[in-house]
């Protein structure tokens, strides 16, 4: 078997370079889009369980604050007290930017007692001590190495107030007991901590020791009912569980990109294999008769899919690991720094080279299946004899292929429909099931499409091809049918990539379109002062005090002091809180309802007790209008009337909205994360902006936003996301590109006597161009057109499951550009591609092409 | 009167096999005249089918002059020699060389439609054609559906259905039963009698090559032998 690969296989694997690159290009990106996605996920989870565990370091279990700034300091003593507990470390975190010079980067602070913390966190220092004084800090060589820093070295840290100056007295590595990566990270002193981040009287987590012998799942349980809701309590890796949701919903998107480029690439490999099975008939025929066994044959055409799959996955595994690192770098600097992750190391598992190998191998093994069989039903004297009349068509199971094709279709669409979510999220399990169901819609569409092909050949294709082409036109729609499934195949790569276009597109532009609409209603301050990031995570809140001072400048007419954040709710999910302070809010912005009256609503959020809640968490919780929604907090349950439901755009599982007045008083926190700002002369909004940062700016990190500026960075982070959507697509369409020109070189390579006999009896070089191309055309119509309107179902699909996915509503948006650009592929790719087989047909030696069989 | 339709001056037709040359047709020379039926024999090797290229414009000389209709051909573009043989040129084949996805007619109208014929008009000659060798009956056939005898038939009809001023026929009785071959050679013989059809026909068949009025023989790509002879008569 050996000898007949090495004599046989290979040898004509090098014999078609070309193609066999080819081949190997198309297995190589669709492995690629896999690896990539995979390194990135891994690489992104990775980064924040090492830090969440090193953050833990030995704790069993966690205590960490539902929402807000943290919780009272009075739980230590309480949980200290539940039987089992053998030590808890108090701890106040917050990610800080950290000045050194003009250097600048962003750490997590840590205020620790350094007494108890050992118990919890190792600190091998290696300059210098821990944290004695107010103003000192120690930090993690990563720190250290970032800024550059000595012992000594005075550094400033943006607090709630502003900059405060600490200095380096100790530099640590973390590891030994230690199981994850600090990364930067520096210490302080707890009550300095507390006083730099507006949280006097608080603490963010309690890291829990559990005495030996105890259980820990009942230490946990004991907590839990001791603290009834005030804060939580959790082993440390449960809050990964928040990263890997709030990442599934993008991987979910990336693995369907990858999807679609491997069954491009499948495309590629099964007409690359047609077409040599093809060329190779007389071989074949000639090897049967010499004795060569059909599994033999079977296994010899198999074999050289095998070597071209294993070479694709090889160059898709370094392609993957160089597109994983440049996809983790992106997503890192575009927001997962504001969770503390720098997901740079991309690492390389051996898990990931064999799901690779086992990807590439397979999917060209399956792919060279149905055309391995072809050269296995070759007789031994059928190809012997020169035969006029070439084997006409491939078999296509007619009905059976058609019922299994509308099967697959139906049950599918049928399954999606009932379990539609009439109340509640989308569980995750069922949105894969729903993928998984999608694919089999589109595996469907592959099935049907050899039966569809001829029918919509004669009806459709072939008249059309006629009046605009005459004859040449004739022949080439004829052509196109004459190996259906094939046919089928590539028009299905185009029909895939083109779908994945308008569908994947087709959704941002109604997310966009969405959003903006939103935008215009619900943001109508002038000016937006914060001193950090605006979004979810670290952020380091601003002071009460700072308000007032942003009030005091000239021009400012009102200043609005609003809070964002996580808060989690009672069945143990996330979600988004907005707070404001409503008889300010009310003049500058209205909130978009989708039930409830807003002035009503803005009436009843004044008097307290009052909220607004998006239809994700309505749905979650099972409530309405006019029910009462319960929060935990760490002044005990609070109940709010729900007066209104909130059209939302966030999408971070749904958004709680609460009155300044009631969110004070329950969660004993005034502090606030961005500042709204009315200007009196809206001309002046430049010269406002300007004061602002002459007054303040020396003394804090401030950034100051027009309401502008603010859209349009809230749009760069839906345009990133579409950017790296829009380089999937492109070579998605690459990829079927690929298999196009290949089909057609398949289609012109067995047609070359027919070639021959078009030129022998006068047909010009012109017109035989004219005739692959027209098949090209035709292909490029029918995928073309299937492919968006795919797309544009697969966006309708998308838009109304959006809001069981993340709880964000979203108009369905006709995306007339995409579907401008989709035409303009369908029609122009496959012709241009198709035009150096057809040059290739035309050039051909018609006395070669002749007596070519 | 005697006008010459067909003339190779010296022409010299080289490969290049591995690493030699080979030369498929060494300086020859020839005139057909209008009408004649010349038959080319030789043995396999040759040179009788390089030939027959050569002379219809498939090939181009290495050396030497081919003047078809009295256009030489060696200063024609592409385009100039394909409407040549679209207008003045039919073909015959040993593999009938039928497009399988056309029906009979079809394929007979094939060379008019490429020629912007109308296609009712083209359809209307093509059954003309058809009649007249005796398959108006499997017009709406694709060629899967006919023997070899009818496809050639066919293949004659595509040939002569745009009254072409010469004929090439590359052994077309090569894949035929005896029947089948005394009928194609017939119909050929027929057309050249009754129409005063110009045929160039090479076989290996000696008995194929009785019905022509000239038989050449080539030998190393050389003439051999040229000799008028009485053909058969039909």
């Amino acid at each position: 078997m050996i000898a007949l690969y090495r004599t046989l296989a290979a040898r004509s694997l090098l014999g078609k370079k070309g193609r066999s690159l080819m081949t190997v290009l198309g297995i190589g990106l669709g492995v690629t889009m896999v690896v990539a996605v995979a390194l990135t996920n891994g690489a992104i989870m990775a980064s924040y369980q090492s830090m969440l565990e090193g953050v833990a370091g030995r704790a069993d279990l966690q205590v960490t604050a539902s929402a807000g700034q943290g919780f009272p300091i009075e739980l230590l003593d309480e949980v200290r007290a539940v039987a089992g507990v053998r030590a808890a470390v108090p701890a106040v975190s917050s990610g800080s930017p950290v000045l050194f010079g003009q250097k600048q980067t962003v750490a997590t602070i840590y205020g620790i007692d350094p007494g108890q913390d050992t118990l919890i966190r190792d600190y091998h220092l290696t300059a210098g001590q821990l944290p004695a004084g107010d103003d000192e800090l120690a930090v993690s060589a990563e720190l250290a190495g970032g800024l550059g820093l000595q012992l000594g070295d005075r550094v400033k840290l943006l607090a709630t107030t502003g900059y405060s100056e600490l200095q380096v007295v100790g530099v640590f590595e973390t590891g030994g007991t230690v199981r994850g990566s600090l990364g930067p990270f520096g210490a302080i002193r707890l009550g300095r901590a507390q006083q730099l981040f507006g949280k006097a009287g608080k603490l963010d987590t309690i890291d829990l020791l559990v005495a030996p012998g105890a259980r820990p799942e009942s230490v946990e349980q004991a907590i839990g009912q001791r603290l009834n809701g005030r804060a939580r309590v959790g082993t440390p890796l449960e809050r990964s569980r928040d990263m890997q949701k709030l990442l599934d919903s993008i991987v979910f998107t990336l693995t369907f990109a990858s999807a679609v480029s491997l069954f491009a690439g499948a495309f590629i490999v099964y007409t690359n294999v047609a077409m040599g099975v093809a060329e190779r008939r007389r071989d074949l025929s000639i090897l049967r008769a010499l004795g060569l066994r059909r599994r033999e044959a079977l296994w010899l055409v198999l074999s050289e899919a095998a070597t071209m799959g294993l070479a694709g996955a090889g160059l898709g595994l370094l392609w993957g690991y160089g597109l994983a690192s440049t996809m983790a770098q992106q997503m890192t600097g575009r927001f997962l720094v504001v969770y503390g992750i720098q997901a740079s190391q991309v690492v390389l598992g051996l898990g990931d080279v064999v799901v690779a190998l086992v990807i590439g191998l397979g999917v060209s093994v399956l792919a060279a299946y149905g055309p391995a069989r072809e050269a296995v039903a070759i007789s031994p004297v059928e190809a012997m004899r020169p035969d006029d009349v070439q084997v006409n068509g491939q078999e296509t199971h007619g009905l059976a292929r058609a019922l299994a094709g509308l099967a697959l279709i139906a049950a599918p669409a049928a399954t999606i429909f009932a379990t539609w979510p009439r109340e509640g999220m989308l569980p995750l399990p069922l949105l894969r099931l729903w993928g998984a169901l999608a694919a089999a819609v589109l595996l469907g569409v592959v099935v049907l499409l050899p039966v569809a092909l001829p029918a919509a050949n004669r009806r459709l294709l072939r008249p059309l091809q006629v009046a605009l082409f005459g004859v040449t036109g004739r022949l080439a729609s004829d052509n196109l049918v004459r190996q259906p499934r094939r046919a089928a195949a590539t028009a299905a790569a185009l029909m895939v990539s083109l779908m994945f276009m308008v569908g994947i597109g087709g959704m941002g532009v109604s997310q966009q379109a969405t959003f903006d609409r939103w935008y215009q209603k619900a943001v109508g301050w002038d000016l937006n002062v914060s001193t950090s990031f605006v979004g979810i995570g670290a952020q380091v809140e601003m002071d009460p005090a700072l308000v007032r001072t942003l009030e005091a400048v000239p021009g400012v007419r009102l200043a609005s002091p609003q809070k964002m954040g996580r808060i989690v709710l009672g069945d143990g999910e996330p979600a988004f809180l907005q707070v404001f302070d409503h008889r300010l809010l009310r003049q500058y912005s209205e909130m978009p309802l989708e039930a409830g009256s807003w002035p009503a609503a803005v009436d009843a959020l004044e008097r307290g007790g009052a909220s607004l809640i998006s239809p994700a968490i309505a749905r979650r919780l099972g409530l309405g209008l006019g029910d009462t929604l319960k929060l935990p907090s760490p002044s005990g349950e609070q109940a709010f009337r729900i007066v209104g439901i909130l059209q939302d755009v966030s999408g971070f599982g749904g958004t709680i909205e609460l009155d300044r007045q009631d969110y004070v008083r329950a969660w004993n926190d005034e502090t606030s994360t961005n500042v709204a700002l009315l200007v009196a002369d809206p001309a002046r909004v430049e010269a406002v902006r300007q004061a602002i940062l002459d007054r303040l700016g020396s003394s804090t990190n401030l950034l100051v936003r027009s309401n502008r500026e603010f859209w349009q960075e809230l749009r760069g982070y839906y345009e990133s996301f579409y950017q790296l959507m829009d380089g999937l697509v492109a070579i998605a369409i690459l990829v079927s590109g690929l298999a196009i020109a290949n089909t057609l070189f398949a289609s012109v390579l067995e047609r070359r006597r027919e070639i021959g006999i078009l030129r022998a009896v006068g047909t010009k070089r012109g017109e035989v161009v004219r005739v692959v191309l027209g098949e090209a055309l035709c292909t490029g119509l029918v995928g073309g057109s299937l492919g968006i309107a795919l797309g544009l179902g697969l966006e309708a699909l998308f838009v109304a499951s959006t809001e069981f996915i993340s709880g964000a509503a979203m108009e369905l948006v006709a995306p007339w550009r995409l579907l401008g650009m989709a035409v303009g592929v369908a029609l122009l790719l496959a012709p241009l591609v198709g035009l150096l087989p057809a040059r290739w047909a035309a050039r051909l030696d018609v006395v070669d092409a002749l007596r070519y069989e | 009167m005697s006008e010459v339709i067909a003339q190779i001056e010296r022409v010299t037709r080289e490969f290049k096999r591995g690493g030699s040359v080979v030369r498929a047709v060494d300086g020859i020379d020839l005139a057909v005249q209008r009408g004649e039926f010349v038959a080319i024999m030789g043995k396999s090797g040759s040179g009788k089918s390089t030939l027959l290229h050569l002379m219809s414009g498939l090939q181009r000389p290495t050396r030497g002059r081919v003047v078809l209709l009295g256009h030489d051909l060696g200063s024609l573009s592409d385009d100039a020699l394909t409407l040549l043989r679209r207008q003045h040129v039919g073909f015959v084949f040993q593999f009938f060389n039928l497009l399988p996805t056309l029906s009979a007619l079809e394929n007979v109208a094939l060379p008019l439609l490429l020629s912007s014929v109308r296609a009712s008009e083209a359809a209307g000659r093509a059954r003309q054609v058809l009649e007249t060798v005796g398959l108006q009956e499997r017009a709406d056939h694709k060629p899967d559906e006919l023997s070899g005898g009818q496809m050639q038939r066919v293949a004659i009809a595509r040939a002569l259905v745009n009254r072409p001023a010469l004929l090439f026929a590359d052994e077309p009785t090569g894949n035929l039963d005896s029947v089948s071959s005394e009928e194609i050679l017939t119909l050929l013989k027929t057309t050249q009698v009754e129409q005063g059809q110009t045929i160039i026909m090479v076989t290996h068949d000696a008995k194929a090559a009785a019905y022509g009025d000239r038989v050449i023989t080539l030998r190393d790509g050389r003439v051999h032998e040229d000799l008028a002879t009485r053909s058969v008569a039909v």
